[in-house]
């Protein structure tokens, strides 16, 4: 009898074996759902809601996400999936599949006898020495174009069909090669704007050199279509806020009255005249225009000046893009109107508007260095939108994640076919029953050359065996070709995976695996009526 | 033409959406389609937006809802109104793939499709979606309905809907357990994103933007969201903001625990709930048609002329969502004021930072249906108003409030002077406006208090599916008044006036001190969902100092 059944009768708990086999078919039972995501050639799952909501991925975070885990030991896998989404934005099916594998693998000399910690000090030297074989993998890239697609490509085409994957690939390496700064920085995501459109088709999907808003104009008479024009971006109110009663004013009359409230009024007609004063001084007599972007509010009639002056004027711009603005077109986001100056403003080569069923977008293009660019995802539907912008941020991690590394690894399973075949030799060098740890490892990270091959309809005995067979002779890195079932080099073709998608694996899944194998009881026990 | 003084409503939480259905529900059926009748007093522009779907002209209320996943039954978290391409679920002919094969990216053959049930539409819906309400049809709501999207009549734009997909609704348990599970959610990337990126799009429609109007659930996660939410309004918008914090008459125990440690955590959520609200909001009236809403929550608030079912979610919330309705009628007028505006409103009842307000309803407004409001007033003795403030009673002393009387007609004010005999001999005759009137009232009947009082003629419509069994019994005419002489006759009530009061006094203390003993007497280390959640102890405390600070607010105070 468990110790805690001392303490509180009602707890249920499971011990030693038992634990372990509720954790082992836990991670088996996940690992399954999971299996036939990965890979180009996985299949693309559809869940309908009740109601006839529709979600379509492949992403096996989203896919998590969807499910709802109710298994402790299965959200636990879910959560280091998870984890890996969010520190490489890759591999989320990867680390699901490896946990599971080490966990069967582990069962089968588990059942022979051989004790948990055993294995687990095993897994431990084989992840250090997995993490050597990686680092000898590496294949040290120079940034340039063609790398970059090569990544990109090889992680939309495991989300979309090669036809959008193509096209998306180019979109993502132009926005990040457009915002890259020459010097070895890293880029920052958010100045990639992702901006949705339900409108035509998906590969309609494009690249905007300038930043796109989902609002316009609020004013009829305001130009629709601006050339060569000045950017003023600020956070200044234009909206004339009543006074609260507590700060009210006293007055004799109705038109004393009347007098103050034209008082407060101009106020802001101060505001929007020193607007209109700059553009004036910058604007007569050339053919400069000039659009005002305005983080705050803009009230109809402060609209209505800026509209006589033929001044384009939006409101309520979303606070990130208030920073993409600055760096697209230049200038400083103003906080105050106080000593405004031309070099305070942004310049762009065209603003346009864009009205599409209730929305109107705005489009700011043609900035002369634009440091933010936006990718403008079109698609006939909901679902298909959401599936574009999951892969377009997986597409533009992987690239950042190239950039932070500056190597790739081989694809196509050449990463998993070598280390198991480095292992086990290492293997054979490690005294005591470790070494049958380390075989166990070995063997586990062969689950997803297997996978590949079965999704792609192969027999994953045959391939694993002729891999093996390729990787012991070759000296080049062994992969698998999924359009043909045969042995080839992944470097050749272009498919690489990023390092520290890899790494990150290596290292959560053993870490998981090991924490899930030391389990010796699992309890669940309420806390019950503690009156507070 | 003026502007529009707009007002964007935030409803989360379950019970949230509860009383907003039914508020929705009322406002679309006071519109008024006959363009002879004289336009409303009341600026429906205030609530809704008009937008365009398919070359038609729409109108949808600028709301945005939060609830969890699983509760929005049969309804696409698109709405039912801008409906793209429907998908026939479970249809054995044309299964969903080949329905919507074109627009997948992906080859055909490697596509698994993991389909739900499909889950029916009520009875209800069915014809309202197919050929309307036929006149007279009965559906028997109470019964069938379980959840808000039974029971509603107004259709939302798509941006309105959110669902919290971390958390699944069950009808038995409550998961969405604490106030900092709730804070946690909202740097999820729904609320950093989407949730923000729709409250801007509301507001960038908005000219003259007065404020938010924000009603959530205070006895769950949703407290956390929500207070986050208002911090977030705060910080970015810096206009009116006007909360109610709801405590629903029934509850579920959380998930993992008993009764008396969920009611343990609701009274620290709604502890949460007060104390941030008293730094964040403008004002806020806390709602619940129970007498407590912390600890021993048994007694079901009395009304004096309707029958309600004080253990049935639809029927409680519909006279929660009555307040709101007349009370707010205050900033919907048409006509534009110094006194019309959310800020003003906030500004009259907050004083000296006492932001937290009781509230009080007359439903309906006991007039009898030939009477003067002059000689109803000079009459009636009794009290007028029910408090549906938990934990709360305010007495007569000392008050500040904001009345709004809806329903009576000008005519019903007083007879003509040629009329007036013994009305004449009342100090009140001399009043001419229902507003002047019910001042007066005040002054004379509570002791050193201050009313503001607004007033509109129209009565608050009762329609399917507003609960109208409430009024089944033969006291009320159809127009909502109390019947001069008794008989059997059963008048279906199509409008009934409506009173509400808005007050603040000294008595509030008692209530917050009610809350402060209570949660002070919790040790936080034998919750420890809070602490797994990422409470710090240091954080609590600051919670208890701050409710503590905030009703010393209330204690006795020389001006008053």
């Amino acid at each position: 009898m468990a110790a805690i059944s001392l303490l509180n009768p009602k707890a249920e708990f499971a011990r030693a074996a038992q634990a372990l086999s509720v954790n082992i078919s836990a991670s088996k039972g996940i690992q399954d759902v999971m299996k036939t995501n990965l890979g180009p050639k996985g299949t693309l799952k559809m869940l309908v809601s009740g109601a006839g909501d529709i979600k379509i991925t492949k992403d096996g975070n989203v896919l998590l996400h969807e499910m709802q885990i109710q298994h402790p030991t299965a959200s636990l896998i879910a959560r280091a999936s998870t984890a890996q989404d969010d520190i490489t934005g890759d591999g989320t099916t990867s680390t699901v599949l490896i946990i599971g594998e080490l966990l069967k693998q582990a069962e089968l000399y588990i059942a022979e006898g051989l004790h948990p910690r055993i294995i687990t000090e095993g897994f431990d030297q084989a992840r250090l020495q997995a993490l050597k074989i990686l680092d000898d993998m590496k294949h040290p890239v120079e940034i340039n174009r063609k790398n970059l697609q090569d990544i990109a490509r090889t992680a939309l085409r495991t989300k979309l069909n090669t036809q959008l994957a193509d096209l998306l690939t180019d979109v993502c390496v132009d926005a990040i090669l457009t915002i890259k700064k020459e010097d070895d920085k890293p880029v920052d995501l958010h100045m990639v704007e992702l901006m949705e459109m339900q409108h035509k088709t998906a590969t309609d999907t494009q690249l905007v050199k300038g930043i796109v808003m989902d609002h316009g104009s609020r004013h009829p008479d305001m130009p629709k279509r601006l050339e060569n024009a000045y950017i003023l971006t600020c956070n200044v109110s234009m909206e004339y806020e009543k006074t609260e009663v507590n700060s009210g004013f006293f007055y004799k009359t109705a038109e004393e009255r009347e007098k103050f409230v034209l008082a407060e009024r101009d106020f802001i007609t101060q505001r929007v005249q020193k607007v209109i004063d700059l553009k004036k001084k910058v604007c007569d007599g050339t053919n400069k225009t000039f659009v005002v972007i305005n983080q705050k509010g803009i009230d109809p009639n402060s609209l209505d000046m800026l509209a006589k002056e033929g001044i384009m004027a939006l409101r309520r711009a979303k606070r990130r893009n208030m920073e993409r603005l600055a760096l697209a077109c230049g200038g400083v986001a103003m906080n105050s109107f106080d000593d405004l100056k031309e070099e305070h403003l942004g310049f762009a080569g065209l603003v346009y508007e864009h009205v599409l069923g209730e929305t109107k977008y705005t489009f700011v293009e043609n900035c002369k260095i634009p440091q933010s660019v936006t990718i403008l995802m079109k698609g006939p539907n909901k679902h298909t939108l959401a599936q574009i912008k999951d892969a377009v941020r997986d597409g533009l991690r992987a690239i950042n994640n190239t950039l932070e590394d500056k190597c790739l690894i081989p694809g196509a399973g050449a990463f998993e076919v070598q280390a198991n075949i480095k292992l086990r030799e290492y293997s054979k060098t490690v005294k005591g029953k470790a070494r049958l740890a380390i075989q166990a490892y070995a063997d586990a990270l062969l689950v997803i050359p297997k996978t590949l091959a079965v999704n792609s309809g192969y027999d994953s005995q045959d391939t694993i065996v002729r891999l093996q067979e390729e990787g012991e002779l070759s000296t080049d890195p062994i992969g698998l070709d999924l359009s043909t079932g045969e042995p080839f080099k992944p470097v050749d073709q272009g498919i690489f995976d990023n390092y520290i998608v890899k790494k990150q694996i290596i290292n959560s899944c053993t870490v998981i695996a090991t924490n899930l194998l030391l389990v010796d009881e699992i309890m669940r026990a309420g806390m019950s009526s503690l009156k507070g | 033409m003026s502007v529009t003084r707009e007002i964007i409503t935030l409803q989360l939480g379950n019970y949230a959406n509860f009383v907003g259905t039914h508020f929705w529900n009322t406002q679309e059926h006071s519109f008024n389609y006959d363009p002879e009748v004289e336009v409303s007093e009341i600026n429906h522009d205030v609530l809704f937006r008009e937008g365009n779907y398919n070359r038609n002209v729409t109108f949808t209320p600028r709301m945005l809802l939060l609830d969890l996943k699983g509760s929005l039954k049969f309804v696409q978290e698109s709405g039912n109104l801008y409906t793209e391409n429907q998908i026939e679920l479970n249809n054995p002919e044309k299964n969903v793939l080949s329905q919507i094969r074109e627009t997948i990216a992906w080859q055909d053959d490697n596509i698994e499709v993991m389909e739900s049930e499909e889950i029916p539409m009520p009875s209800y819906q069915k014809s309202l979606m197919e050929n309307g309400i036929a006149e007279g049809e009965e559906f028997n709501l109470k019964e069938t309905v379980n959840n808000w999207p039974d029971f509603m009549y107004t259709r939302y734009h798509p941006r309105s809907i959110n669902i919290i997909k971390n958390y699944e609704y069950s009808e038995q348990i409550s998961t969405f357990d604490t106030f900092t599970v709730g804070t946690q959610l909202w740097n999820s990337p729904l609320f950093e994103d989407e949730y923000c990126d729709k409250i801007r799009n509301y507001i960038e429609e908005c000219d003259q933007c007065q404020g938010f109007q924000t009603i959530f659930d205070a006895i769950d996660g949703f407290s956390g969201v929500s207070m986050k939410c208002i911090e977030h309004l705060e910080d970015e918008y810096s206009k009116s903001i006007l909360a109610f914090p709801l405590i629903p008459s029934v509850v579920k125990n959380f998930q993992f625990s008993d009764e008396g440690m969920s009611e343990t955590i609701r009274l620290i959520n709604i502890a949460f709930s007060y104390a941030k609200l008293s730094e964040f909001s403008s004002l806020f009236i806390p709602l619940s048609t129970m007498e407590r809403g912390w600890r021993n929550v048994s007694d079901a608030r009395k009304f004096h002329n309707i029958s309600y079912d004080s253990s049935n979610l639809y029927h409680c919330s519909s006279i929660l969502s009555s307040f709101i309705d007349t009370m707010s009628i205050q900033y919907r007028l048409r006509e534009i004021t110094n006194q019309n505006y959310l800020s003003n409103l906030c500004a009259q009842l907050n004083i000296y930072g006492r932001k937290m307000c009781g509230a009080k309803i007359s439903f309906p407004f006991p007039m009898n249906e030939k009477e003067d409001l002059i000689d109803f007033l000079d009459r009636f003795n009794s009290d007028l108003m029910q408090c549906i403030s938990p934990n709360t009673t305010i007495g007569t002393d000392r008050i500040i409030q904001s009345v709004t009387l809806r329903g009576i007609p000008k005519n019903r004010l007083k007879k003509p002077f040629e009329k007036a005999k013994d009305q004449m001999k009342m100090a009140a005759y001399k009043c001419s406006s229902i507003s002047e009137m019910i001042q007066l009232y005040y002054q004379c009947s509570f002791y050193a208090s201050l009313s503001h009082v607004a007033s509109a003629e129209s009565a608050m419509k009762i329609k399917s599916p507003f609960p109208k069994e409430f009024f089944s019994d033969n006291r009320l005419t159809s127009r909502g008044f109390l019947k001069e002489f008794q008989n059997d006759e059963i008048s279906q009530v199509n409008e009934v006036p409506v009173m509400t009061s808005v007050q603040n006094s000294n008595e509030l203390s008692n209530t917050l001190e009610n809350l402060y003993t209570q949660v002070e007497r919790v040790k936080l280390a034998k919750i420890p969902r809070f602490i797994d959640a990422g409470l710090e102890k240091e954080e609590y405390k600051e919670l208890l100092e701050q409710l503590l600070v905030f009703k010393e607010q209330y204690d006795d105070n020389e001006f008053l």
